[in-house]
């Protein structure tokens, strides 16, 4: 894949993760919850987990941190060393990781929406 | 005058007499087995409008002719004798003695740039690169056998890339680049805001050969706006501009 279209998606995922941010911690901080530790209590994160709406916002936050954060890695990553395998490995390497990473967490939240 | 051989950061100088310069170069032979880089101290009479680049010739003639270092037209023209002066990477022709703080001058070679001896650097790679993204105008099909017609151009067309016509190659871009210390194949400000030169020309048509070189693991995305290519260029480019545009390009050519 060209490096323009990766930087293209990664100002597309700094954009969506800027707003899901804001989102997340103003749901956490101002709407329906008395302060922010309690909006951590467990069966109110459960009952969010469950809701459509959070869960969605839940899963693209997921995404595009996990995108931006392993894309940034990825760059530092190629300036270590030189070599067309070092560029090679890196870049599987961090594309395993973000599969991975983003399985992970949609396993939690697919999980706990399904009751589990 | 003698010279006085000392380790890198030992100072063991005596006091210097008015209007001496203490020249301090690094000296390295990377041919001979063994040598080691260090530091020479060279005691150079200051004279009126002096360059380093003069010290160095004066250092050459009368202290030590091994010295190595590389010059040619001694107007800052030509880009050959580019090198680290008290850590800056400036052409030697160029800088005045005078406007340098203190009577010690640090002279090394340029950083990113493998030594061949002394300040004498290595450009193969730097041109290697340059020669990369096809630095010239590219027409579409066969050369003509002669010259049809003028390729006319406007002065919008011209000013669009006029600044980065003045680059001389002298590398100081390259040897400023952070991103060049710690990634050797990144292609460099000097290729990257060249071959913008050559992208934004009217007349060229090689677009589409050149750009896959910058949009690949170690070309224009690479660059992180540091700016010190600008900062050291001695004609006055803005390298970190080029750098930009170039990504700009990049980025409408889907």
């Amino acid at each position: 894949m060209r490096e323009s279209t990766l930087q293209i998606v990664n100002y597309v995922m700094i954009a969506v993760l800027f707003f899901t941010v804001l989102l997340h911690l103003a749901l956490h901080g101002f709407f329906g919850f008395v302060d922010y530790e309690g909006s951590l209590v467990y069966s109110d994160v459960v009952t969010r987990y469950r809701q459509t709406i959070p869960a969605v916002m839940l899963t693209v936050l997921l995404i595009s941190a996990a995108f931006h954060g392993l894309y940034g890695l990825r760059n530092i990553l190629l300036e270590f060393r030189s070599g067309p395998v070092w560029d090679r490995t890196v870049s599987y390497g961090v594309l395993v990781a973000g599969i991975a990473l983003v399985g992970w967490g949609m396993r939690t939240i697919v999980l706990t929406a399904m009751g589990g | 005058m003698a010279a006085t051989v000392e380790a890198p950061g030992v100072t063991q100088v005596a006091a210097k007499p008015p209007g001496v310069v203490l020249l301090r170069v690094y000296r390295h032979n990377p041919a001979i087995p063994g040598d080691e880089a260090k530091i020479v101290t060279i005691r150079v009479p200051r004279l009126f409008g002096m360059t380093v680049l003069d010290a160095l010739i004066w250092a050459k003639e009368n202290v030590d002719p091994s010295l190595a270092f590389r010059c040619s037209c001694r107007m800052g023209i030509c880009g050959s004798c580019g090198m680290q002066i008290n850590g800056i990477p400036k052409l030697a022709c160029e800088t005045q003695l005078k406007e340098l703080e203190g009577d010690r001058i640090e002279v090394a070679p340029l950083q990113n740039h493998p030594v061949v001896r002394d300040l004498a650097t290595d450009f193969t790679g730097f041109f290697g690169k340059h020669r990369s993204v096809r630095p010239h105008v590219v027409r579409a099909g066969a050369e003509p056998a002669r010259i049809e017609r003028e390729l006319l151009q406007t002065e919008e067309q011209k000013l669009a890339y006029y600044q980065f016509t003045m680059c001389i190659m002298c590398g100081l871009c390259n040897s400023a680049c952070p991103i060049a210390t710690m990634d050797a194949q990144f292609l460099g400000p000097q290729a990257i805001a060249q071959a913008y030169r050559f992208t934004a020309d009217s007349r060229d048509q090689g677009r589409a050969a050149r750009l896959p070189v910058l949009d690949g693991h170690h070309g224009a995305w690479r660059c992180e706006i540091a700016g010190s290519c600008s900062a050291v260029c001695p004609k006055g480019v803005d390298p970190a501009l080029g750098i930009q545009l170039m990504k700009r390009t990049l980025l409408r050519r889907r």
